[in-house]
């Protein structure tokens, strides 16, 4: 199904949101956390969104990721209205054209890493193949995990286990990579491989990102950062990357 | 090499919980060792007592309907009609056209073997002693496939022809006669005669070797004044426990009365009814209580892997791949316990099969394992193991992914 949206990399926004509202509601509590936010991603951008803590960042991306429905406005990616979707269309277009990669990694402790890398491949195929274990090893050597891919994940660090998270959330090249603090359990170096490997994916596939962080400098080396403040979107701040991306 | 995901995943969670897998797999293995172990012996039990009972018993006999219970006059509704119906004289009566009737049995569905038999009360005597018997007269082949009397010929041969006669063992020693030796023959309702002892059989009933004696179809119709007619048919099915519809085909067939072992023997056939009652009720909480451990052991499974399983289904996992990632959890763990629970069950049963014999040498806890008993509980388990990982794997497919994702 959907096969346009494989095709119209370069046509329209990747994502599109029009007033996107979220309200919890506990008992009598009515909690708004996010008051219609409008949000445009273009093909090949990569944009950092910031926020205080509490502010809405993991809702907003849970909603984008379909994994949450929001109480009143819409999401379209590539293209496609996501409003009217149910739970096997959600599925598919989260398999191919969504990565995630969570604020807490979320790893199939079953598995080893290069395997845990394997698996949206396997989960479009079907089948876990053998020949997908070249493209695993690769992205994780990028992520400098070079000398772990057999590693069962319980021996691996956070910071490890996070990098095998990227890695697994690139893997089948989604147009669409919504990271939750990718970075946060990273030290400067791995930081570093993290985000250069996330550049190289946006320069080489000309995919997007919307990369959840609190570290200002991240941000800065993205093209562009849009932030939450009181459930509203203060977006546009243009970095100095916008002008020299290829 | 590929393997299906759901497959992949489901052993590597098998192999993850170790010790709860261990546990369900030996669970599962002691469930279906106990019910092949029961299963053995309450069919190898019942197989001997059948196989004891029959051995000296047509599984369907034949006869001439009882006249007595024919009204003479065609009953018309509403019309009373005050008849005494007069019980004829207990005189044998023969089936008419008998030898058609045999091979129109023969040809029936089902049955092995039909022997005619003339049979009535009578005396046999040797000097001062004598002894009341049941005779038979009959040919010799046909006999024989039904009782295998010639096997058991312990003296002499069995060749009952002319005036030859071969009596059981207990008659022969009752009436102190052996091989070689002459008895008289008085029927009860017809002539007497003198016969040769040709051959002395055991049986292993105490009471046909008593009472039986075995001597040809011409001798025993002139003996019981029945000349060219036979008083029945005995019949030999080929499945013992289908011998009442194989009775009630011939009925309907040829307008004659037929008697099953089963109708003859009703306290027996009760008797096995409720054993393999009582064996199905232990084989059913077995089932209940192997399924009820698969289950609780696949559900602490879920939720250990609460989030994982939302990833799965965040990275685009369909609902139904998590299901059957549970159900195939369920069908391994059955499967390999029916693996190591035919080898506990074979076990169990060649060991108590082999440890307390009879005086006769026959096996007092006689075993009956087939080939089909392992297939039909090998398909039993895993048909349990996926029935009770069924509300696991809807467990965890319903769970949503943001909520599994969130909730540290
Ligand atoms: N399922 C929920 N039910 C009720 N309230 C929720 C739920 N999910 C999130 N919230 C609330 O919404 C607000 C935003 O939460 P969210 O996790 O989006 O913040 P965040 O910006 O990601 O914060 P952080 O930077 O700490 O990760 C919080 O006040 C949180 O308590
Ligand atoms: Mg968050």
């Amino acid at each position: 199904m959907n096969d346009h949206v494989q095709d119209d990399r370069t046509i329209g926004p990747v994502l599109a949101l029009d007033g996107v509202t979220k309200e919890f509601v506990d008992g009598q509590v009515v909690s708004k956390v996010l008051r219609g936010i409008t949000l445009a991603l273009e093909p090949a951008e990569l944009v950092a969104l910031i926020g205080r803590s509490g502010s809405g960042k993991s809702t907003l991306l849970n909603i984008i990721g379909l994994l949450d429905a929001p109480t009143r406005g819409t999401v379209r990616i590539g293209g496609v209205d996501t409003t009217h979707l149910d739970d096997a269309g959600r599925t598919t277009l989260r398999n191919r054209t969504l990565g995630f990669v969570f604020q807490s990694h979320h790893l199939i402790t079953a598995l080893t890493a290069e395997e845990n890398v394997r698996v949206p491949l396997a989960i479009a195929r079907g089948w876990m193949s053998e020949k997908d274990k070249p493209r695993a090893r690769a992205l994780l050597e990028a992520v400098g995990l070079g000398a772990k891919v057999d590693a069962p994940i319980r021996t691996l660090s956070g910071g490890e286990q996070q990098r095998v998270a990227v890695a697994r959330a690139l893997v089948n090249e989604p147009r669409l990579v919504l990271a939750d603090e990718p970075t946060g359990n990273l030290d400067t170096e791995a930081a570093d491989q993290v985000f250069a490997l996330f550049r190289r994916a946006h320069r080489e596939r000309s995919m997007t990102f919307l990369i959840v962080t609190h570290d200002r400098g991240l941000a800065a080396r993205c093209d562009r950062i849009v932030e939450i403040v009181d459930g509203a979107l203060v977006s546009g701040e243009r970095t100095d990357h916008a002008e020299s991306r290829g | 090499m590929a393997i299906p995901l759901d497959v992949f995943l489901a052993v590597r969670f098998l192999r993850e919980g170790r010790t709860q897998t261990a546990l369900i797999i030996v669970g599962a293995s002691f469930g279906v060792g106990v019910i092949i172990f029961l299963s053995a012996l309450i069919s190898g039990l019942q197989e001997s007592l059948v196989r004891q009972t029959l051995g000296t018993q047509a599984h369907v006999v034949v006869r001439v309907p009882d006249a007595y219970a024919r009204s003479l006059h065609p009953v018309v509704r509403g019309e009373v009609i005050v008849a005494h119906v007069e019980r004829p004289a207990q005189r044998t009566r023969s089936i008419e056209s008998w030898q058609t009737r045999v091979r129109e049995i023969e040809r029936m569905d089902g049955v092995e073997a039909v022997s005619p038999t003339v049979s009535g009360a009578a005396l046999a005597s040797r000097g001062t002693a004598s002894r009341s018997v049941t005779l038979f007269g009959v040919e010799a082949s046909r006999f024989d496939s039904l009782y295998a009397i010639e096997r058991h010929t312990i003296v002499g041969r069995f060749a009952p022809s002319g005036s030859d006669a071969v009596i059981g063992a207990e008659l022969a020693s009752d009436l102190g006669v052996s091989v070689g030796d002459r008895l008289r023959i008085q029927a009860y309702e017809g002539r007497a005669s003198t016969f040769r002892v040709a051959g002395v059989f055991d049986l292993g009933n105490r009471d046909v070797n008593r009472r039986w004696i075995v001597v040809s179809m011409r001798s025993a119709q002139s003996l019981l004044d029945l000349a060219g007619g036979v008083s029945n048919l005995d019949v030999r099915v080929h499945e013992v426990f289908a011998a009442e519809s194989t009775a009630r085909q011939i009925e309907s067939r040829t307008g004659l009365a037929a008697e099953s072992w089963m109708e003859t023997n009703g306290q027996l056939l009760i008797a096995l009814r409720s054993q393999s009652a009582s064996s199905q009720m232990i084989q059913f909480f077995v089932v209940v209580a192997v399924a009820l451990g698969i289950a609780s052991v696949l559900v602490v499974s879920v939720v250990q892997r609460r989030k994982q399983i939302g990833i799965l289904r965040a990275m685009g996992a369909k609902r139904g791949a998590i299901q059957r990632v549970f159900l195939v959890q369920g069908a391994i763990v059955g499967l390999a316990g029916s693996a190591f629970g035919s080898g506990l069950g074979a076990g169990l049963a060649i060991f108590f099969g082999g440890l307390v014999r009879r005086a006769d040498g026959e096996p007092l806890f006689p075993m009956e394992l087939t080939p089909s008993l392992f297939v039909y509980t090998a398909a039993l388990a895993t048909l349990v193991g996926v029935l009770a990982a069924i509300a696991p794997s809807r467990r965890a497919s319903g769970l949503d992914p943001a909520e599994a994702i969130r909730g540290e």
